[in-house]
């Protein structure tokens, strides 16, 4: 035998998979660190700060002291900064790998932003502090309000909304508002089947019954069946453009002229304006409302989930009714206006969505986004989007099946179902097999008209190398999929955790620290 | 402007009708009430009581809501560890009985196991969201302000007990150390019998005006009543001042030296 290694073997070959490595003593895996919650690991004595000695004063709590103790664990400093870094690896990210979760727009988050937004004069600023010394906070907030309103076609912005489905109940709430003032209640808000769950949960919120507008085949709104539908009792139609099938709503100024023909307003859900944000202007399609998520479409970080900013672009017959406050410019001077009595044009202001002026610390990255795009770079945006989107769909249209492919191209999210893949395999194995390939898996089993539903959205971050190893590895696990490849079923083999028993979490639920039953017996 | 809260009369005020009886505490004028009475008088009624918090470092130093009874306690967690950004992002915190789990609205996080039996954390009860329920969900929330409430955990981790509890008494020291200076200044007089670190104080001239002028010596005085109840002229004088563990016995000191010529 020569002693050379024609094969390529390399002795951890004879290892792969974690069903044949040796169990170790920690639990660890080497770099992948198991770690304990701070309650089993903290004690109530210990601190990672060194705060001044209180003053020697008589307390005045009104009797009302704590007397009990809490529970709380401490760490020091070191012990905390690696308690949560070890966590964090245990956690995917936009900044590790590719993120095509679909509706949620998860693009890079530039660093300028961040940059601007750590600025002490926007960071450290108390939302109640005399306008005089908030000039700049105030101008940012103005400045943002004036490129929503551009870069949408509209005539006002309520810059409140905490986030997305915020945002939704403030448009809803100004077409009530709308509506009373004319003496003209109505009862009924139409969502098509397709949309976010937040929209016929929001109608619900604000006093409105919802019924379900149908879509047609090729997965838009039906139209005739929404003209049959619309009539005096009808407030307000809430549409998806681009809708959640990844397509656009051609058809959305003809049916803002039916909805406005019969008396009732359009709602937009702006979701997906990372789609079209440069290329079309909402207001010239005759939507009355839309909310702007600052998260998805301007960039702002929302790890985990949040925090969302979700300002409402009204239209001219929605703005006297919108929410306090409001940022105008006086002159020199930007004004904050905080009473319906203060401002020229808020008398009919329907109230307030938030103790405060919205999300600054989203306003300011949004903003930083916008001014270092550009008007052309902000078109691009949307064309990259879409583009990357189109690659994806037509990529894996032949391994897996795609119920709108023939509807033309997508928009900015590519849209699969389950139908052929092998018995007793669902979406939700390709989305474990997906873990296991390093990528966090697409939004899956929405929207709700396409049977096990995955949503692919790339953005227009990613280079095509990104997306062709993306492509690569969707074959490979839709191949397995399809031809019932057993070991899928247990996915995923290599992630931090394999499957999670859900129906256990809530059938027993436990949703905050409990001591562990033999502690509670000891006592 | 009253050094208490006339909780006879909101007690009176609670009957059959009643669906919940909602009390910030500490309240917006900084006062601590005992909530014990609203709470039993709400249950005898078929209500509920929501305790609101929007100092949660507060309850550092008193008595948590639960211990009185309340069904459900809401916080602003701003002050722990997030910054002030004019306003936002900022993370409410929500927390009630066990028994109202499944009525809540928004993301829940539980413990369960693995395929292989190791503790693992899922989102769960999602049978209340809109993603599924839609229009019969809890709520219509599907943002959460998650990178908010990590920093909050990461802060109360630094804290612990002895934090938590050594920055309740340090706020509510320097607060007490600087009402009593101020109560030495003609034009001032400091309504509250209690508080903790918010206390509301009534001055010989327009507040507004005031905190106007303080800005322009460069001292950002507090916030005028007359700015959160505009039109009420039997507020217009009252300024509400809250001291943190960031106020110096300098800063209080400027605070009441030019207070004392403008109020002179």
């Amino acid at each position: 035998m020569s002693g050379i290694n024609e094969s390529g073997w390399r002795p951890e070959m004879s290892r792969v998979g974690e069903a044949s490595a040796p169990a170790t003593f920690t639990g660890n895996r080497a770099l992948m660190l198991e770690e304990p919650l701070i309650f089993e690991i903290g004690t109530i004595g210990t601190t990672g700060v060194d705060l001044a000695d209180s003053p020697k004063v008589a307390a005045r709590l009104g009797g009302l002291e704590r007397n009990r103790d809490i529970g709380l664990p401490g760490l020091s400093e070191g012990e905390a900064v690696r308690h949560y870094t070890r966590l964090s690896r245990q956690n995917y990210a936009i900044d590790l790998g590719f993120f095509p979760l679909g509706s949620c727009t998860m693009k890079h988050n530039p660093r300028l932003n961040e940059k601007v937004a750590r600025m002490k004069g926007f960071a450290d600023v108390h939302p109640l502090a005399p306008a005089q010394s908030v000039q700049g906070a105030l101008a940012v907030i103005h400045e943002l309000a004036h490129w929503l309103v551009t870069l949408t076609g509209m005539e006002a912005v309520a810059m409140s909304p905490k986030a997305g489905a915020h945002g939704e109940l403030c448009g809803i709430l100004a077409i009530r508002a709308a509506l009373e003032a004319k003496g003209d209640a109505r009862s009924v808000v139409l969502c098509p089947e397709s949309a976010h769950g937040t929209n016929p949960a929001t109608a619900a919120f604000a006093g409105y019954e919802t019924e379900n507008i149908p879509a047609t085949p090729d997965g838009r709104v039906d139209l005739e069946a929404l003209q049959a539908r619309l009539g005096p009792d009808v407030a307000a139609v809430m549409i998806t453009n681009p809708n959640t099938c990844g397509l656009f709503e051609r058809d959305l100024k003809t049916i803002s002229d039916m909805v406005h023909a019969a008396g009732g307003f359009v709602y937009c859900d702006g979701a997906n304006f990372n789609a079209i944000v440069g290329r079309v202007r909402p207001g010239d399609l005759g939507v009355d409302a839309m909310h702007i998520n600052l998260h998805k479409t301007f960039s702002t970080p929302h790890g985990g989930g949040g925090p969302g900013s979700g300002p409402v672009v009204l239209s001219k017959a929605l703005a006297p009714f919108a929410p306090l406050p409001f940022v105008e410019k006086r002159g020199e001077e930007f004004v904050l206006i905080e009473e319906e009595s203060a401002g020229d044009h808020h008398g009919s202001s329907f109230g307030r969505m938030t103790a405060f002026h919205g999300q600054m610390g989203m306003f300011t990255r949004a903003l930083s986004y916008i001014l270092s795009h550009g008007a052309d770079g902000l078109r691009q945006v949307a064309e990259d989007a879409v583009l990357n989107a189109n690659y994806l769909l037509r990529s894996l249209e032949d391994v897996l099946d795609a119920p709108f492919a023939a509807s033309g191209p997508c928009m900015h999210e590519a849209l699969f179902s389950d139908k052929g893949l092998a018995d007793g395999f669902s979406t939700l194995d390709i989305a474990k097999g997906l873990i296991d390939e390093g990528y966090h898996p697409m939004t899956v089993y929405f929207p709700l008209v396409v049977h096990g539903a995955m949503l692919i959205e790339p953005t227009e971050t990613e280079s095509k190398a990104v997306m062709d190893q993306f492509i690569g590895a969707m074959r490979s696990v839709a191949g397995r999929a399809k031809a019932g490849d057993v070991l899928l079923k247990s996915a995923p083999h290599f992630a931090p955790r394999r499957r999670l028993d859900e129906t256990l979490a809530a059938r027993k639920p436990v949703l905050v620290w409990q001591e562990p039953e033999q502690a509670v017996a000891a006592e | 402007m009253t050094a208490n809260v006339d909780t006879e009369r909101l007690l009176a005020a609670i009957d059959g009708d009643t669906s919940c009886v909602v009390v910030q505490y500490p309240d917006i004028l900084g006062r601590i009430e005992d909530m014990s009475a609203l709470a039993a008088k709400a249950h005898e009624n078929g209500a509920l009581l929501i305790a609101v918090v929007t100092e949660p470092v507060a309850l550092g130093a008193i008595k948590a809501p639960g211990e009185m009874g309340a069904d459900i306690v809401v916080g602003e967690g701003q002050s722990i560890g997030v910054g002030l950004q004019f306003g936002g992002p900022y993370v409410g915190l929500f927390a009630c009985k066990q028994k109202f789990v499944r009525q809540m609205p928004g993301r829940l996080c539980g413990e369960t196991v693995d395929a292989e039996g190791k503790r693992g954390f899922v989102l769960t009860l999602s049978t209340r969201e809109q993603h599924i329920r839609r229009e019969k969900a809890t709520s219509n929330i599907c943002t959460n302000s998650g990178l908010c409430a990590l920093a909050f955990s990461v802060h109360m981790t630094l804290l612990g007990e002895k934090g938590l509890r050594d920055l309740a008494m340090l706020n509510h020291g320097l607060a007490v150390q600087a009402a009593e200076r101020l109560a030495q200044i003609d034009g001032v007089e400091i309504i509250n019998n209690n508080f903790f670190n918010e206390f509301l104080v009534k001055l010989n001239k327009s507040s507004r005006d005031i905190v106007r002028e303080l800005a322009d010596r460069k001292i950002l005085g507090g916030v005028s009543l007359g700015r959160l109840y505009p039109g009420d002229a039997a507020l217009e004088n009252g300024l509400l001042i809250a001291v943190t563990e960031l106020a110096t016995e300098e800063g209080i000191e400027a605070l009441a030296h030019n207070l004392k010529e403008l109020l002179a």
